[in-house]
């Protein structure tokens, strides 16, 4: 009986030691960081991913990092390398949030828009609104979603020189979401910082 | 079993007993130079080269091999076993992926098609919106270099190659009709909607030998995988209505399209060389299936029929035209890319007083394609695909009045196997060689790209082969298939959004059908060119302007030209300026584009030059509304044109004027205008 019980505590012990390094990965990738510790984190999430019984939320932060990435380099072509890894991971993932999932798909095609926004606008805006429509319906108190969503549908209607009208009550209810986020597990909290990114806009 | 619990609790925290190593070493690209911000590890450790390239990191081995690991954006991974040591030192070279020669497609729409004379992923938005387009796939094509442009036919022309040298593919499956019928000297148009397509790509010449039975150009077009929204529209116009809409599923969509044109009204009030006694009036009925069970399988069908009649003066014609396309494309988790086939083509054309009253003229055209390719990259220096197909067609018609009956008919089978293999010999370069089987004769083609600091530079020879007209097979049907090689140089050069491009070809036709005393594939001739295009998207905010000139110099002995002649369809110079504006507070799109041909040939010489000034306008409304408006030859030019008989022809109309609404009435998408 002793030797099961010395048994299950190492393995306990391993597990939670590996987890904790995991989770601090993921609480780290949550919060706006600069652009050497986003690709130092992305490292990280990679080796993580290729793991053997790899955390599946390893994958998805991959995924929001490449995307991050995407809007932090110059060049168009790397942009949208880092979109195509990402959208290969979004394309691998299970066992995740659909709704997380749903709002960063379409956050990737929102990516590829923005690299040209002219081409690529009436190219992926159906893919957007579709993501964004599936990620609410899963969690309609995702505010990621309602803020993207927010941000998409402002930036079509400005386009065409009109205002989203539900704009300001979105971006308001997504920061009193945002605000109420549980920020100590590994569950995806990030997205404050998009409010100063587009809100404004 | 005491025991064997002790034994698994030391091993289970290995790590902290484990020999810990060092890894260290460089990773370089293929020319040696450092590649910082590679990530290597072995494991879930690793470290970040720096911006020497070295990196350097401890693992715990615990004696054994281990596996090393190195990935980079824009390079394709590396893996590699090592021993297990006291250290370890590597050198790791990582190739830049395929996609370095700045053709990056953000989302795959079927394969590239590398070589000389490419345009790949056209918008639909691109086209819709160019001057004088009026919403036609083709006839927007005329923008693009080594493409003839002319008012009468509606057809591509390309490098001095009859239209029917140019072939269409929907989703790489033959199309057998691309064009609508049409009276006579009235542009055809384009059978399917520019909407319809995801991606658009056009070769002028020297293609990939997986695309057979043609002399000069493909134009292979791929529809949407999925569509994630529902939604419905119709499309009022001057020459019609249209409507129809998608309806999204979890794993697939259904769309349905109807359309009905009348010419009639349309043309009761605008000037017109016809004398329709019945207008021109189409009916049209579209349907996709797409269905996605997984992220790597799609499964799509698409089924078409639609129906033209109208009435010139005593000749009454009407058609029927049916085609239907499925394919399915699967990847395996292993990278192999499957892909089958079908595509079946029926076209019925019943036409009364054909030459005079009385006789009845009856044309069918029918074709199965069939087709089966695998892909797969087997390595870093090679991706290999290879495939077969086969057309099973049946051409003929029947004539008879009240002195005459006459039924003519062929079976112009085609069965043909290819292979193609790119290779990576070194960074910034790719080479394609493929070849191809087709009705016994052997075709290979080579074409080579390199980037050379910005500049893409290629060159590509091949053969390609193409059944003769059927016209020509009633009477002899032993006649062997046309011949043409290809030698293509062209340079590409992109900077701050302006594109440069510059391309020669020269392309050598045989075993042309020639009518002397009995009718031989003894017909040849030449074809040769250059091609000079230029844009710029940056020269101010909202604006962008395309130029280009094509220079053809061209000769045939084929049908009854018993010596080299320039052919009716040729002219020598081609240019085009194609400029749009998107003017932001006014919420549009406008379109002008200003098209130029030196004189054709005829019977009486040259022909004028042909000019037209063709303007669009796209203004968006409101999310749910786009009203669309396009004129062709905005000044009336009285432009003429050479035909097959030599004679000096007036085209249908001068000027056409296209007006049309795109109403959403579901679904949230703005300016989606495809039903599809």
């Amino acid at each position: 009986m002793r030797t099961i019980v010395i048994f299950a505590a190492s393995i306990i012990i391993s597990l939670s030691a590996s987890a904790q390094t995991t989770e601090e990965i993921f609480q780290k990738i949550n919060v706006p960081m600069a652009t050497p510790e986003l690709v130092a984190a992305r490292a990280q999430l990679e080796r993580l991913s290729t793991a053997p019984q790899a955390n599946p939320s390893a994958m998805y932060y991959l995924a929001y990092a490449d995307l991050e990435l995407s809007f932090r380099v110059g060049d168009d072509n790397q942009k949208a390398q880092y979109i195509e890894e990402a959208q290969k991971y979004l394309d691998k993932i299970k066992d995740v949030d659909k709704s997380e999932v749903e709002t960063l798909r379409g956050y990737s095609y929102f990516a590829l828009m923005a690299i040209d926004p002219r081409t690529n606008g009436p190219k992926y805006a159906p893919d957007i609104i579709s993501c964004y429509e599936k990620a609410l319906k899963a969690n309609p108190v995702n505010p990621r979603a309602i803020l993207l969503n927010a941000v998409f549908r402002n930036n079509m209607a400005k386009s065409m020189g009109r205002r989203y009208k539900e704009f300001e009550a979105d971006v308001i209810r997504s920061r009193e979401l945002f605000a109420a986020q549980d920020t100590t597990s590994a569950k995806p909290y990030w997205g404050g910082m998009l409010l100063d990114r587009f809100a404004g806009e | 079993m005491k025991r064997l619990f002790l034994f698994l609790t030391l091993l289970f925290p290995a790590g902290s007993f484990a020999q810990e190593i060092l890894v260290s070493g460089r990773v370089e690209d293929e020319a040696a130079r450092p590649v910082p911000f590679a990530n290597v590890y072995v494991g879930t450790s690793g470290a970040m080269s720096g911006d020497d390239g070295s990196f350097s990191f401890p693992f715990n081995a615990c004696g054994k091999d281990i596996t090393l690991n190195a990935s980079a954006i824009g390079y394709e991974s590396y893996s590699r076993e090592f021993a297990a040591t006291d250290s370890l030192f590597a050198v790791i070279i990582l190739r830049s992926k395929a996609t370095g020669l700045q053709e990056v497609v953000v989302k795959g729409v079927g394969q590239r098609i590398r070589g000389g004379g490419t345009w790949t992923n056209l918008s639909p938005i691109d086209i819709a919106t160019s001057g004088g387009s009026v919403g036609d796939l083709y006839r927007s094509m005329q923008v693009v270099p080594g493409v003839q442009i002319q008012g009468e036919s509606g057809r591509l022309i390309v490098h001095g190659g009859d239209s029917r040298e140019t072939q269409t593919y929907i989703d790489d499956m033959h199309v057998l009709r691309p064009y609508t019928t049409t009276a006579e000297n009235a542009p055809a148009r384009g059978r399917y909607s520019p909407f319809m397509f995801e991606g658009i790509n056009f070769s002028s010449g020297g293609y990939s030998q997986e695309y057979g039975d043609g002399l000069s150009a493909v134009l292979p077009l791929y529809t949407k995988d999925e569509s994630r929204l529902s939604k419905a529209g119709v499309n009022p116009s001057t020459v019609g209505i249209a409507g129809g809409g998608t309806k999204a599923f979890d794993q697939g969509s259904v769309s349905l399209n109807l359309d009905y044109g009348n010419l009639g009204p349309y043309f009761s009030v605008m000037p017109n060389r016809m004398s329709m006694t019945e207008p021109y009036r189409t009916a049209s009925a579209a349907t996709q299936l797409r269905f996605t069970p997984t992220a790597n399988t799609v499964l799509k069908s698409y089924i078409s029929y639609d129906r033209t009649q109208f009435t010139e003066q005593a000749m009454s014609l009407s058609e029927n035209n049916l085609y239907v396309n499925t394919t399915f494309r699967h990847t395996s988790g292993n990278g192999y890319t499957l892909f089958a086939g079908a595509a079946f083509g029926d076209m019925v054309q019943d036409v009364e007083g054909a030459l005079h009253e009385g006789d009845t003229f009856e044309e069918q055209a029918r074709e199965l394609h069939l087709k089966a390719k695998v892909s797969k990259r087997l390595s870093r220096l090679l991706n290999l695909s290879a495939g077969a197909e086969g057309y099973l067609r049946r051409f003929g018609n029947e004539y008879s009045d009240s002195a005459v009956s006459r039924q003519l008919s062929a079976a112009p089978d085609l069965f043909a196997a290819f292979i193609i293999a790119t290779l990576y010999p070194i960074r910034n370069m790719n080479v394609d060689v493929s070849a191809r089987i087709e009705s016994g004769v052997f075709s290979p083609r080579i074409s080579a790209n390199y980037n050379l600091r910005g500049i893409n530079l290629s060159l590509t020879a091949g053969r390609y082969l193409q059944q003769v007209e059927a016209e020509y097979l009633y009477a002899n049907p032993s006649l062997r298939p046309e011949e043409c090689l290809q030698y293509v140089a062209g340079a590409k050069y992109m900077r701050n959004r302006k594109v440069y491009r510059a391309e020669a070809y020269y392309k050598d036709y045989s075993n042309l059908p020639l009518q002397s005393a009995t009718l031989t594939s003894g017909g040849y001739g030449y074809s040769k060119g250059l091609d000079l295009y230029f844009s710029d998207d940056a020269l101010f905010d909202n604006f962008e302007y395309r130029l280009f000139y094509s220079l053809n110099l061209s000769g045939r002995k084929s049908g009854v030209d018993q010596e080299m002649k320039v052919p009716y369809y040729v002219s020598r110079h081609n240019a085009s300026a194609a400029l749009k504006y998107a003017v932001n507070p006014l919420k549009s799109i406008v379109g002008l584009t200003c098209r130029y041909a030196s004189g054709r040939p005829y019977e009486g010489g040259l022909t004028k030059p042909y000019n037209s000034m063709d303007i669009s306008v796209t203004f968006l409304a409101s999310p749910k509304l786009i009203i669309y408006g396009s004129v062709s030859n905005i000044f009336g030019v009285k432009n003429r044109f050479s035909n097959a008989g030599g004679a000096l022809v007036a085209p249908a109309y001068d000027r056409f004027i296209y007006i049309g609404a795109f109403i959403s009435l579901g679904g949230k998408s703005a300016y989606d205008v495809s039903n599809f």
